[in-house]
């Protein structure tokens, strides 16, 4: 069969939570570099809905989980920066592993299937 | 889970938070559209990219504010701010929604008002379930008696009461300054107040010593004798009075709202009870006799319960009375002590308030209907006119809850600013229902201030009626047609719902129950005329009466019948007097319900009859009509041949239709079996008891009874009873300054009084009634007026294609006369109904 060429992958519910987090783990960042790396990492497999970006960083802010600062950009703009926190790192620990067993679920489930329509 | 405190302080600086996100999303774009230039998009271009990337903001803008928002906070406090607003733009509507829900709301509060403060109010005392009236119980004769106070140690060693006190009441000769006043005073133990856990609101409730059981001259005021006597000055403590002559120290005043254990009743003066054995001669009161039965009230443990104390108590009772000497108690057979709970408090005196008051609650209810269904109706009405508003607001995503919502929310605001204007208006019917309240030789307290509990009432009263008036209106008119309503103009799409069966049943079930009313106030009126004693001749109001107390301790029974002699005669003499008598009694007095007595003229033909004890000069007073013989007059004295005089109907009992003058009747139960001669024949009047048919009557002179508590009448020449009133007093004053006089009013107050029942219900039921009248017709005004302005098209067309304007009238008229005649056969149905349940309640009919 012919590959494709790779169309984006709406991002599962509840996994940007994961993959902002996963993002600040390099270092304090602003919204639009957080989409910009996600996009970027996942070879543009994965776009960050900016509709949902804001508030979804918000809501983390919320949970305590990153910590919100104004600083000045690259480009010497105003703008706001997020880091994680040490409660995020453990919310980030806690959400990889389940997250790792539920592909590794999924994974288990669905080769079988692959392998008898072959 | 997001921390509420997090969220609390976001939503403090909410507008930070706005601010900040939009701040944010900008930096976002101007970002974007930097990458997008990069890429080779003109700036226009990048920019427009930017922003499509970006997506609905407004919808990111709300997603992200829900983290600070509490949206089932907000949206009633939105509901609820649009309401103010649009109840200051409809001034109109609101004052007249409002007052009418206020007047049925207040008239509700203030029978509720009434009610719980004659009827359900807990005592102001502490604990008042522990108190118990005792006892003594005859097992043979099935009556009870008052425990001696010979028993009341033996009763406080029974070792199941916290404490036990004794009281009594009775009428003092108060003097301060000038002259003497009646008062009401009341004989308590020393520890009464300790027991009944109040303390006074300056002084002591009695000195320590008093309390501890010695004995002083302690007065403990009541707050409203202080009030009316002393101006609430607080520098009363420790001032002199004089209760009988006998010099009294002011140690205390109780506090307001207290009356001790009888509901109603105005004590004005506490007073200690003597140790045993101890006597006042100026007091006989005061004196502990130990053979004497005096009130008793016993305070319960804790930790008894009634059948545990009651055993306790008979155990002692059964001792006490194998060693005592009191014969009552000695020979009275098998005895048991019975504890009866008086924490609710006696309603002694109003009593007579209860029938009406239960009566004129459920006409209240339905004055309030009467008003939702009102306010109801203005309601859909004016839904009618916002049907536009309402369709906008669902086209744009307003749900049918959320309007229904606003629409409570009005409801709601509505509700509770009528509530309060309802508990105004409700403290003033109060105000006037206290006028009605019978002030006899007692005087009659009734607590009628707004207490926290009718204001509970006033609140409940409110979401009860929001919910009537409002449930209703919000879901019909939410029920919207929205095509229809946002195409055409309003009228057309709403109006089938106005003309719809709500707003007719409405008009038609106020009609009917302001009929109701309205009969009801009919027959109450009715009923009072019927009443309405003829039998005391012409103007009652120009009978003034006067109650006397000569202490029976300071005066003798010489001393009083002569200074009731030389009153009459003097007060016979001033000018403008047509008349004037004492009477013990007196017609429709407060003292008794009746004083009866078998009389007979031949042994062994006994008759009951009313008696009274009078002076020359009474029946011309109070314009009892002399049919035969002679009046008293000063010569039928003590020692002199006695004489009665006897009514129509005792005449004609005792011989039938021969002359009765100069025979002689006996009283049956007369030991001494003198014999009156018969000196006059007066006609029948309803005497005591002004719901009775007239009574046969008989009316002794003071020849073997000295005057007690007597009252003096007196008829004037002219109507101004306020001069006449001063010169009686100055007559008085001139004979004896002791000689107390309280209780001054008209004859027809007093014959007024004796209605009272009566006259709440008639007078209260008639306003009641024409409120709910006025209700009513503004109500039915209102739905016409609506559906011929709403039907005016319709008219003109008509006219237009030849209708006369008498048959277009027709059409209109018709609609409300139908509505009218369905009302009014509901309402005399109702009527009919309501009245017969009634007429098993209170036994005053149509028909006498």
């Amino acid at each position: 069969m012919a590959r494709k060429p790779p169309s984006r992958v709406e991002l599962l519910r509840g996994t940007l939570d994961l993959l902002i987090l996963r993002t600040l783990l390099l270092g304090p960042s602003h919204g639009h570099a957080i989409a910009k790396h996600i996009q970027r990492t996942s070879e543009d497999l994965l776009k960050v809905e900016t509709g949902s970006l804001y508030p979804a960083l918000y809501r983390l802010e919320a949970n305590g989980w990153v910590a919100a600062f104004w600083d000045l950009s690259e480009k010497g703009k105003r703008a706001r920066y997020y880091r994680i926190t040490s409660l995020g790192r453990r919310q980030l620990v806690s959400e990889r592993s389940k997250w790792e067993a539920f592909t590794r679920a999924m994974g288990l489930l669905l080769k079988p299937a692959v392998e008898e329509g072959r | 889970m997001i921390s509420l405190f997090r969220k609390f302080t976001w939503w403090v600086q909410r507008r930070r938070k706005e601010e900040e996100l939009r701040e944010e999303l900008e930096f976002h774009l101007a970002n974007e559209a930097d990458e997008r230039q990069a890429d080779g998009l003109t700036e226009d271009q990048a920019r427009w990219a930017a922003r499509r990337d970006l997506g609905n903001e407004m919808l990111l803008r709300e997603d992200t504010r829900t983290l600070w928002t509490w949206t089932l906070l907000e949206q009633p406090a939105q509901d609820l701010r649009y309401a103010v607003r649009l109840m200051f733009r409809n001034r109109v509507f609101t004052a007249v929604a409002a007052l009418s829900l206020a007047l049925g709301i207040g008239a509700n509060a203030a029978i509720f008002n009434a009610l719980y403060s004659v009827l359900w109010k807990p005592l102001p005392v502490s604990r008042p379930e522990e108190l118990v009236k005792v006892s003594i119980s005859f097992a043979k004769s099935g009556l009870k008696d008052l425990p001696p106070i010979a028993f009341l140690r033996p009763l406080r060693s029974a070792g199941v009461f916290e404490g036990v006190f004794v009281t009594w009441a009775d009428g003092l000769s108060f003097s301060y300054d000038g002259r003497d006043e009646r008062v009401m005073g009341e004989v308590v133990s020393g520890n009464y107040f300790d027991v009944l856990g109040v303390r006074s609101i300056i002084g002591h409730p009695f000195t320590p010593d008093v309390r501890s059981g010695d004995w002083a001259a302690d007065a403990v005021l009541s707050y409203n004798f202080w009030q009316r006597r002393f101006g609430g000055d607080p520098g009363v403590i420790g001032r002199t009075i004089r209760l009988n002559t006998y010099p009294f120290t002011i140690v205390g005043v109780s506090p307001p709202g207290f009356v001790g254990l009888e509901r109603g009743t105005d004590i004005d003066v506490r007073i200690p009870l003597l140790p045993d054995g101890r006597e006042l001669a100026q007091i006989a009161r005061l004196s502990a006799r130990l053979d004497r039965g005096l009130f008793t009230i016993a305070r319960l443990k804790s930790d008894s319960s009634l059948a545990q104390a009651e055993a306790s108590a008979d155990v002692q009772l059964q001792e006490f009375l194998r060693t005592t000497t009191i014969p009552r108690f000695r020979d009275g057979g098998n005895q048991h002590i019975k504890l009866v709970a008086v924490g609710k408090g006696d309603i002694g005196v109003l009593r007579q308030l209860r029938t009406p008051l239960y009566v004129l609650f459920v006409l209240a209810a339905l004055v309030l209907l009467i008003a939702c269904a009102n306010v109801a109706n203005m309601l859909v009405a004016r839904a009618a006119a916002r049907a536009r508003e309402l369709a906008v607001r669902s086209s744009i995503g307003a749900g049918r809850f959320r309007l229904m919502r606003q629409m409570l929310a009005e409801s709601l605001l509505l509700s509770l600013f009528a509530g309060a204007l309802a508990v105004v208006i409700g403290h003033w019917v109060a105000g006037a229902l206290v006028h009605f309240v019978p002030q006899g030789h007692v005087a009659t307290v009734l607590d009628r201030r707004m207490d926290a509990m009718t204001v509970l009432f006033v609140l409940a009263l409110s979401l009860v009626a929001c919910v009537t008036f409002g449930l209703a209106p919000a879901v019909l008119t939410t029920r919207v047609n929205l095509v229809g309503m946002l195409k055409s103009d309003s009228s057309a799409s709403i109006g089938n719902l106005s003309s719809g069966w709500f707003n007719k049943v409405l008009v038609a079930s106020q009609v009917a129950f302001s009929l109701v009313l309205l009969v009801a106030a009919g027959i109450f009126l009715r009923t009072m005329l019927n009443l309405w004693p003829t039998d005391y001749g012409a103007h009652p109001e120009r009978v003034l009466l006067f109650t006397m107390k000569p202490q029976g301790e300071i005066y003798t029974p010489v001393q009083r019948r002569v200074l009731a002699a030389e009153l009459v005669r003097r007060v016979s003499d001033v000018p403008g007097v047509e008349a004037a008598g004492v009477a013990e009694y007196g017609p429709l007095g407060s003292r008794v319900s009746e004083s009866r007595e078998p009389i007979e003229a031949e042994p062994g033909h006994p008759v009951s009859a009313e008696t009274d004890w009078v002076s020359k000069g009474f029946f011309d007073a109070v314009g009892l009509p002399r049919i035969a013989g002679r009046d008293f007059t000063e010569s039928d004295k003590e020692g002199s041949p006695l004489v009665v005089i006897i009514n129509q109907s005792l005449a004609h009992e005792l011989f039938g239709n021969a002359n009765p003058l100069s025979r002689t009747i006996r009283l049956a139960q007369d030991k001494a079996a003198r014999a009156f001669e018969i000196v006059g024949v007066v006609g029948d009047s309803r005497y005591y008891d002004i719901h009775g048919a007239p009574q046969p009557a008989v009316w002794f002179t003071f020849q073997d009874a000295a005057p007690y508590m007597p009252t003096l009448h007196v008829r004037s020449s002219r109507l101004n009873t306020d001069a006449l009133a001063a010169a009686v007093r100055h007559e008085l004053d001139a004979l004896d300054k002791g000689f107390p006089i309280f209780n001054v009013k008209t004859l027809e107050v007093r014959i007024e009084e004796s209605l009272v029942r009566e006259r709440i219900l008639a007078n209260l039921a008639g306003a009641v009634g024409f409120l709910a009248l006025a209700l009513a017709a503004a109500g039915l005004y209102g739905i016409l007026a609506y559906s011929v302005s709403r039907r005016t098209r319709e008219v003109g067309i008509r006219m237009a294609l030849g209708s006369s304007a008498r048959s277009v009238l027709w059409m209109l008229a018709r609609e409300a006369l139908l509505l009218l005649g369905v009302g009014s056969l509901a309402g005399l149905t109702l009527s009919v109904g309501g009245w017969r349940l009634l007429s098993e309640r209170m036994p005053s009919p149509l028909d006498r």
